[in-house]
């Protein structure tokens, strides 16, 4: 338990807006390892992205409040920690890369003086010493002609190639865990695969921890060791990759493994899930996938199912396996 | 290189803009009714005399050749001749410009020093007490009658509260410092003649804080929204989730992309200053080309009028292509 | 036929009482209309209003102070400056709205011809509009409404070209986006006449944005207007326009302050309730807000 590199514990978060509560997260569990890449699967508006901002406390404060909950990295809580450790840690020990690379990147200043900020920030070193280790990590992320590169404007490169940079800057200063939210999300297939890869391999090269989140089950299953699946605010379901796509647990994972299009099953119609996902103001009650769940039963719309362990390491928060 | 290009192009640009800019001026001028050569010769003049006249300053030639020899004439800074006191008026104009252009300058530097601050903190602390109080500022700043203004300073600050002088620029009973750039701010300081300077100041503070309040209104909203706007854009969140402290997200990321319309807005506004400084230099007395020209709409003295016109109109058009290449030094993204 | 009307138009009516909803529901809003409502009751109801006649010449009461008799005191010829102030309204609303109507009218065509029909005009036009928007606003007015007389037709006049190309502009923007839309492709396809599109579909879909900018310009004109008539260009005497007092008031500052200081305050607060007024309303226009 205490060996794991980030642990989440029944973090509840709201959003505090006009029209009423938006219960974003709702007692999350989440464990991460060293060395190890977890995967976050869900759809769109089921919290995914407010998760990762959660850890490095990126929601803004006002319409966003924890109610409860801890977030330890390396044993700390991090929901307790004063600004200016956060902001230590925030770069350093925890980087984060997001999925719009074309807006994520301040467009009137160049690459070179982006990284090398980051990089002085938190590192003790020169300006020069610090544009060697920008070049370095540009290299390592197969940018052709690093050197060039640093004095480029964003808007002077590709999505892909802005990918890339960004993957660099957060890696240059060796933090334990990389957070990827959807990073190859908005950019074009041809591109993904390469991004992707260079993600993972510079990742395990450095012993990076990443949380990479996604709607995309097969990047997923490429690139993780491990997957949590979300819906609706909730972890459903946490498991090895490969224990998550041979045997789904959950409904949820069942149906979202079910609706991916299978080249050899080209006959068959698409299995959809039917309903839409909830509101999250007013979140269904007991457990939140009831209402569009083939196996719903008794205790579905009262009583909340809590995480439990299956099979090794395999866990799943449904009354079909007992609460 | 891009930047060199951007450059030119923009240079190239406001040429067909100042031709067109003069041909509006001539126009107008040949909209005014009456015979100017029967207004110059008087009315007891007979026709032939005035015939002659007319014939002598070329007003019986066609349209586009007037225009043509018009033109020339800017060209060499001639921009004719005022009826009120038969001086060229590009001679009266050169004279009174400094004094316009130090109530200006001091305007703006009041604007951005004032008003950036403002438009800032008000983003920072958006809907607390400080921005509602700073929004209200804007709008009455835009809705506000100059002209009404500066009576209303006068009565305050001239009349009952005796604090500061109600017209010129400088106390009656001292000699203007020595003629170096026109300006007593600076000439004053120059000749090391504090009474002066003192003075001067004293009486450019109402001019200036009346000139200003509205540009500083605008200035403080548009810093304000464009702050509000990029605090909110995606790469303020990746600096912060580099670890940089709040202060160096504002300043150095935010500032620098909220700035630009701001930048612009300024640079326009300077322009918009020559204008207003129409009401301003005549409700204080201030001797510059705002004065000249409402003292010469009372003479109808259209030379001086339509000459006061092209300057500023000239002077706005440079304005407007520094404030553009000024944005483009600041936005990279411009240059293409 | 009303019936007809409503059943053609359900969309739009539903729309505006959609809008007025979110109107009364936003204070700024609310506040700048009462301002308008306002000055707007005392224009119309200016001769019920007073038992003054803002010509009658009392010299006996001459420069008298604010006081039970006369709200806001008398001018230099005894007239009671509160009700020529009432009838300024009428003046400047009505300068306001002439300027809107005319420079929207015509901007808006300009634009929205521009717009569609693009190229060589656009090109051409879009330069004379720069070459207009080269000139600081007031000063430009006033060169022409020196050239053409002193009188207040002509300063209206001198505003409402001086306003043109903002409505120019605004509109060409709206129709290069609206023409690129499947709707107005459909109309081409189906033989519309350009004119008929552009009037048809291209000006109602930039309605809103006019209405909006028509709004800060009403405010706008009124100041530049009063800013004539206080230079001597616009209304002349004994019309009680509200710049025009203003510039005679001034000579009477320092005793009788009064006489500059109500008709300057009474500018000063209807263009401020035009100017809330639209930025509320554009706010309320604007779609991401109306979900």
């Amino acid at each position: 338990m205490s060996d794991a590199l980030l642990e989440i514990r029944k973090l509840s978060l709201q959003f505090h807006t006009y029209q009423g509560v938006v219960r974003a997260l709702e007692e999350v569990d989440l464990t991460l390892g060293h060395s190890e890449i977890l995967g976050l699967v869900g759809e769109s508006g089921c919290g995914k992205s407010v998760m990762a901002r959660s850890v490095l406390r990126l929601n803004p404060e006002p319409p966003a409040r924890v109610s409860q909950g801890e977030i330890l990295f390396k044993g700390q809580d991090l929901l307790t920690l004063q600004p200016r450790g956060l902001r230590e840690i925030r770069g350093r020990d925890i980087s984060m890369i997001f999925q719009e690379p074309m807006s994520s990147l301040n467009p009137v200043y160049t690459i070179g003086n982006q990284m090398q900020e980051v990089i002085t920030l938190h590192q003790r070193v020169s300006t020069a010493a610090a544009r060697g280790i920008a070049v370095d990590m540009l290299r390592q992320v197969n940018m052709p002609d690093p050197e060039q590169c640093l004095a480029k404007y964003p808007h002077e490169l590709s999505g892909g190639m802005r990918q890339r940079v960004m993957i660099a800057m957060e890696l240059s200063c060796k933090p334990d865990l990389l957070i990827a939210d959807e990073p190859t999300t908005a950019l074009d297939v041809t591109v993904q695969g390469q991004v992707l890869t260079i993600l993972a391999d510079v990742a395990r090269r450095m012993g990076t921890s990443v949380l990479f989140i996604s709607h995309d089950l097969g990047v997923v299953a490429q690139l993780c060791d491990r997957v949590s699946v979300m819906y609706a605010g909730r972890i459903v379901e946490t498991g090895p990759v490969e224990r998550i796509f041979a045997n789904p647990l959950h409904p949820y994972t069942k149906g979202l493994l079910r609706a991916v299009p299978s080249l050899e099953d080209d006959k068959k119609a698409l299995q959809v899930i039917p309903g839409n996902v909830p509101r999250l103001i007013n979140p269904p009650s007991g457990c939140r996938f009831h209402p569009r769940c083939p196996s719903r039963f008794g205790p579905c719309d009262r009583v909340v199912p809590g995480l439990t362990e299956v099979e090794a390491n395999h866990h799943v928060a449904c009354h079909l396996y007992g609460t | 290189m891009r930047l060199l290009g951007y450059v030119l192009k923009r240079l190239l640009y406001s040429i067909p803009v100042l031709i067109g800019v003069t041909l509006l001026v001539f126009l107008i001028s040949h909209a005014i009714p009456g015979d100017p050569a029967r207004m110059m010769a008087g009315e007891k003049a007979s026709n032939e005399a005035v015939a002659r006249l007319r014939h002598s300053l070329g007003l019986d030639r066609p349209l586009p050749v007037q225009y043509v020899t018009y033109l020339g004439g800017l060209l060499k800074g001639d921009l004719g001749i005022s009826i009120r006191n038969q001086r060229p008026v590009a001679r009266d104009l050169m004279d009174i410009f400094p004094a316009t252009l130090e109530l200006t300058l001091v305007s703006i530097l009041l604007c951005v020093l004032v008003g950036l601050p403002l438009g800032i903190f008000s983003a920072l602390r958006r809907n607390r007490l400080f921005d509602h109080v700073s929004r209200v500022f804007s709008v009455v700043g835009i809705s506000m009658p100059v002209f009404w203004l500066g009576l209303m300073l006068l009565l305050l600050f001239y009349s009952r509260l005796g604090w500061l002088p109600g017209s010129g620029r400088l106390d009656i009973r001292l000699d203007p410092p020595a003629r170096i750039t026109g300006m007593y701010l600076v000439d004053s300081l120059l000749e090391g003649n504090g009474r002066a300077f003192v003075s001067a100041l004293s009486h450019i503070i109402l001019p200036a804080f009346c000139l200003s309040y509205v540009y500083l209104a605008i200035i403080t909203r548009i810093t304000r929204s464009s702050m509000i706007s990029v605090l909110g854009l995606d790469y303020i969140t990746t600096a912060r989730a580099n670890g940089l402290s709040e202060a160096r997200v504002v300043m150095k990321h935010a500032l620098k992309n909220a700035l630009i319309p701001t930048v612009t807005i300024t640079g326009l506004s300077i322009g918009e200053l020559l204008g207003g400084a129409i009401l301003t230099e005549t409700i204080f007395d201030w001797p510059g080309m705002g004065k000249y020209v409402v003292d010469s709409v009372g003479y109808l003295d259209f030379p001086a009028i339509m000459g006061f016109t092209l300057v500023v109109a000239v002077v706005y058009v440079i304005i407007n292509l520094l404030v553009d290449l000024t944005y483009a030094v600041l936005d990279p993204q411009i240059r293409y | 036929m009303w019936d007809r009307f409503r059943r053609e138009h359900e969309w739009q009516i539903r729309e505006l009482g959609f809008t007025i909803k979110l109107l009364t529901r936003n204070p700024s809003a609310v506040a700048g209309f009462t301002i308008i409502a306002l000055m707007v009751l005392l224009a119309v109801f200016a001769t019920s209003l007073t038992r003054y006649n803002p010509i009658h010449i009392s010299l006996k009461e001459r420069l008298s102070q604010p006081s039970l008799t006369h709200l806001f005191g008398t001018d230099e010829l005894g007239r009671d400056i509160l009700s020529r102030i009432m009838y300024g309204a009428r003046i400047s609303l009505r300068i306001g709205a002439l300027v809107v109507l005319i420079a929207g009218g015509c901007g808006s065509i300009i634009g929205a011809v521009c717009g569609y029909v693009g190229r060589q005009l656009d090109n051409v036009v879009m330069r004379i509009l720069d070459v207009i928007l080269s000139f600081p606003p007031l000063v430009l007015a006033l060169a022409l409404a020196a050239a053409l007389g002193p009188n207040l037709n002509n300063a209206i006049f001198a505003v409402a070209f001086v306003m043109i190309p903002k409505f120019a502009r605004l509109v060409r923007g709206e129709a290069l986006a609206v023409k690129e839309r499947q709707f107005v492709s459909a109309a081409r396809a189906a033989g519309a006449r350009p004119l008929w599109i552009v009037t048809h579909h291209i000006l109602p879909n930039c309605l809103s944005s006019v209405i909006v900018l028509g709004t800060l310009v009403l405010g706008e004109a009124i100041l530049i207007a009063a800013s004539l008539s206080f230079i001597g260009l616009g209304a002349q005497p004994p019309t009680p326009e509200w710049g025009a007092m203003v510039s005679v008031g001034r000579k009477f500052l320092l005793h009788q302050w009064w006489y500059a200081t109500f008709p300057g305050l009474f500018i000063l607060v209807t263009v401020i309730g035009f100017n809330i007024f639209g930025d509320a309303l554009r706010d309320v226009l604007d779609p991401r807000i109306r979900r």
